[in-house]
């Protein structure tokens, strides 16, 4: 509450670098558009090649890396905040991955071309089943068990997923294991955009809604409840409000691994271990992260469809091994 | 105020299939505080948890004539605050903010502190001598310190009844009287305290009623000179002791293994 | 050790009695033509349908049989299929193996151990390319005569098409996956054939390779020709397809659908292709 000026700051400037990489993945393509072209073909009605690029394919690739970084930015710091686990993370604890596999089960059955609101719902089914075996198994053990459970749930579900991809008839399905694995934006469309958004925002909400309950959940769940806090509310909305807004993203962009847990970690000291406060700053700073990561992908390997876990990986699987060295101690 | 502040009618709890409290019934008026004593696997920590309404419980459990069971969370933890034996603090919060986070129930969502609310944190804070290290990360704290630190937070809650486990567990002797008189002043407000104890000579002498639990039934109830006796330290504890009096208050010293009878 | 010492001797049995078994396979084949002859790549399946003589090709491929993948399916129908195993293959007691060079290079290696002849074939990235490759499967099949008469074939039908007016029109390859064939590909050779240019090879993409449909639009070319699409079940590989900025460029470009089957791998069917093409770009198959 005291260094309340430092924390406006740190979210003014994230909701800058936000808005500065969302306009960047805007501008930026293989089709190499003038800067000014490219955004004022945004609000222009005509159907040119320009304006159909702007509107139909780089918006809503934009929109999707603004609500997929955001959505595991957020769900990194919730899951974190209400396990009172530093390791915890969509992708670690095999949310992701089940989501995946949900989506997957849509898909290749052909349920989600007949029924199209079927791929975020099975994404959510999968995602939901995931979280509520982590949080079951997290409630009787320490920080390790969260993250052994969390590798059997995502290998299983990688396993099925690779599974029911080799066993489609459909000649590329083997060959899309790396989306669902990997995550990636390219050539998304607004069909997309509008298949996910109402189960994110309805995820953020949720998830927005329990800063003060995980800023008492700090000090154990006997103390939170003891200050008021409704555990069993706070356990319904992080399990649904993580499956909605992971599963509706994984469904559209495939699982990316890292972010939540890179992000609210370079953060926590930033908003003084505050998780109320952490939570903006994470969702921001996830929706960084994926912009600039998907940005980077455009030119590192153009033409090669590079995977966006690939960079969040690079990144993040080195962070969780600091991690996990520093804090072994405590782990075992 | 006319009835008593807590009011506990038959109490009955069952943790995984074994009844830990039976039948307990007990009234705390406020400008009490009792010292919860008993040996180990009496049931103290599972009554304070159970006043605290965080188990199902058989029975009525009354803060101010109020039922808990019919009041919301917050409601609740506007009655009584809770400190839990384990000093868990999960995240790196400055102390001054891990404090605050008593005035949680105080408070709706996204609304900042009130200067009340600045006043009561910083009051605690400097209760339990903590304001020194306001700034600090209270899990850079020593084990002490940070009993200290969230027994502040509790303070922070502005209750009137003050539900306590083991407080004075990892304490200095200077920082265990410390508490002892914070809890006694505290009474002196008008507020109710109950703290769990291991200590037996420190209840006696700053406790101004003691409830001797073994086998989750109230065995003794009383002022300390009454509960504390050569023969319930023996029946209950296993124990013999030194008594006397220093000083105007009851000197209990455990001294050695005696056979039970 | 002694449980050891037995496998060890099984082994050894089992080698001699294949190496015999091997030997009365194997005929005189170096002056003769081979009679017993298995495919077990697409590629080669096709070529051997065309050039080999009456009981000479003891079994092709499976997916020879796969509409989406073969042009000579109902040609398949009339021979027995494998699945590219060694070991049913070995069982075929083949005096020649044909296969490809990138595929099944676990196969072709196990059957070379066992001695058998395997020619590899390269897959063909030009209608020269093709023209070797059925000279060379006539050599080894012993029906040089076939062969030349199918070149010729193609020779004629190449400079009847390369007499006739290009249009040079922009045309776009754009297949499942957001693929593309650039230059040094079949379907390349097949566009330029059919007087088109292709969108890919403007852009320097050599080789298939994916193309972001952002550069598809921009290029807003005449003719989009997307590959096939229908492949059951759903898959994300057909997504792009559905995608609104690739539907709003086929009503301004129109579309022609070619079967990927015919540009896969080379051949007469190859050409089929070229007159697709020629026709989706308006223009008259004879000379007027």
């Amino acid at each position: 509450m005291m260094a309340s000026r430092g924390y406006w700051l740190l979210i003014g400037g994230l909701t800058f670098l936000t808005f500065v990489l969302f306009v960047l993945s805007l501008a930026l393509g293989p089709a190499g558009i003038a800067f000014g072209e490219s955004l004022s073909a945004l609000f222009s009605g005509d159907g040119g090649p320009i304006v159909l690029i702007m509107q139909e394919i780089r918006l809503p690739r934009a929109i999707l890396g603004l609500l997929t970084g955001a959505t595991l930015g957020l769900s990194g710091a919730v899951l974190q905040g209400f396990l009172r686990n530093p390791l915890a993370e969509p992708g670690l604890v095999g949310i992701s991955s089940s989501a995946s596999l949900g989506a997957v089960l849509a898909i290749y059955t052909g349920f989600s071309a007949a029924f199209p609101l079927g791929l975020p719902l099975a994404a959510l089914a999968g995602a939901l089943i995931a979280v509520i075996v982590v949080q079951a198994l997290a409630g009787s053990g320490g920080v390790l068990t969260v993250i052994l459970a969390g590798v059997a749930v995502s290998s299983f579900a990688s396993a099925m997923t690779s599974l029911a991809l080799n066993l489609s008839p459909n000649p590329f399905a083997a060959l899309e294991i790396m989306f669902w694995m990997l995550g990636s934006l390219a050539d998304r469309s607004m069909t997309h955009v509008w298949l996910a958004t109402p189960f994110i925002l309805a995820g953020w909400l949720m998830l927005a809604s329990l800063g003060r309950s995980l800023d008492a959940l700090t000090l154990g769940a006997d103390a939170a409840a003891s200050m008021g806090v409704d555990l069993n509310r706070t356990r319904r909305f992080a399990i649904l409000g993580t499956a909605l807004s992971v599963g509706a993203a994984t469904a559209v962009a495939g699982a990316i691994g890292f972010v939540g847990l890179v992000i609210p970690h370079i953060l926590r000291p930033l908003t003084g271990g505050l998780q109320s406060r952490l939570l903006p700053a994470s969702a921001l700073g996830g929706a960084s992260m994926i912009l600039a990561a998907d940005i980077l992908v455009r030119f590192v390997a153009p033409g090669r469809d590079l995977k966006l876990g690939v960079l969040t990986a690079i990144v993040g699987a080195p962070f969780f091994l600091w991690l996990v060295w520093k804090s072994r101690r405590d782990l075992l | 105020m006319s009835g008593p502040l807590l009011d506990i009618a038959g109490l009955d709890v069952d943790l995984g299939g074994t009844s830990v409290v039976r039948g307990l019934s007990l009234s705390v008026k406020t400008g009490e505080f009792v010292g919860l004593i008993g040996p180990n696997g009496a049931g103290k920590s599972t009554l304070l948890r159970a006043i605290a309404g965080l188990i199902p419980v058989g029975g009525t459990v009354s803060v101010a004539g109020e039922r808990l069971d019919r009041l919301g969370t917050t409601e609740r933890a506007l009655r009584l605050a809770y400190v839990p034996q384990e000093h868990e603090i999960a995240w790196p919060v400055p102390v001054e903010t891990l404090v605050a986070l008593g005035r949680t129930p105080h408070r709706s969502s996204f609304t900042p502190l009130s200067s009340r609310d600045r006043q009561t944190v910083k009051d605690a804070m400097v209760r339990m001598d903590v304001a020194r290290f306001a700034k600090r990360p209270a899990t850079a704290l020593s084990g002490g310190e940070k009993a200290r630190v969230l027994i502040a937070r509790a303070l922070a809650q502005d209750t009137p009844l003050i539900l306590a486990d083991e407080p004075a567990a990892g304490l200095d002797p200077a920082y265990q009287i410390a508490l002892m008189r914070v809890f006694r002043d505290l009474a002196g407000e008008g507020r109710g305290i109950i703290a769990s104890m291991h200590d037996l000579g420190l209840s006696a002498r700053w406790c101004t009623r003691l409830v001797l639990l073994n086998g989750g039934k109230i065995v003794a109830d009383g002022p300390p000179e009454a509960v504390l006796t050569p023969e319930t330290l023996r029946s209950i504890y296993g124990v013999s002791g030194f008594f006397g009096t220093a000083e105007d208050g009851l000197v209990v010293q455990p001294l050695d293994l005696v056979e039970r009878r | 050790m002694t449980n050891r010492a037995n496998h060890r001797g099984k082994g050894a049995a089992l080698a001699a009695f294949l190496a015999c078994a091997l030997l009365s396979a194997i005929p005189a084949w170096a002056d003769t033509k081979p009679a017993r002859v298995v495919s077990i790549n697409l590629c080669t399946d096709q070529l051997a349908m065309l050039i080999a003589g009456k009981g000479q090709l003891l079994s092709v491929s499976a997916i020879a049989r796969d509409p989406q993948s073969s042009a000579m399916v109902k040609e398949a129908e009339g021979f027995p299929v494998n699945h590219g195993q060694a070991e049913e293959i070995f069982l075929q007691k083949p005096d020649l193996v044909l296969a490809g060079v990138y595929t099944t290079r676990a196969t072709v290696g196990l059957l070379k151990e066992l001695n058998i002849r395997v020619e590899q074939f390269a897959p063909e990235t030009s209608f020269d390319d093709v023209k070797a490759s059925m000279r060379r499967m006539g050599v080894l099949l012993g029906q040089e005569m076939r062969a030349e008469e199918l070149v010729g074939q193609i020779d004629a039908e190449l400079d009847r098409l390369k007499r006739l007016p290009r249009s040079g029109k922009l045309a776009a390859l754009y297949y499942a996956n957001s693929y593309t064939s650039g230059s040094g590909t079949l379907a390349h050779a097949a566009l330029e054939a059919a007087g088109l240019e292709n969108l890919a090879a403007r852009l320097g993409i050599q080789g298939t390779a994916s193309i972001p449909l952002e550069a598809l639009v921009l290029a807003m070319p005449d003719v989009v020709v997307a590959g096939d699409r229908d492949y059951k079940p759903p898959a994300l590989a057909q997504e792009n397809f559905v995608h609104p900025a690739f539907r709003a460029l086929i009503e301004h470009s129109g579309e022609v659908a070619m079967p990927v089957r015919n540009t896969v791998c080379g051949g007469p069917f190859t050409l089929a292709a070229v007159h697709m093409l020629r026709a989706a770009a308006g223009q008259e198959l004879v000379a007027r």
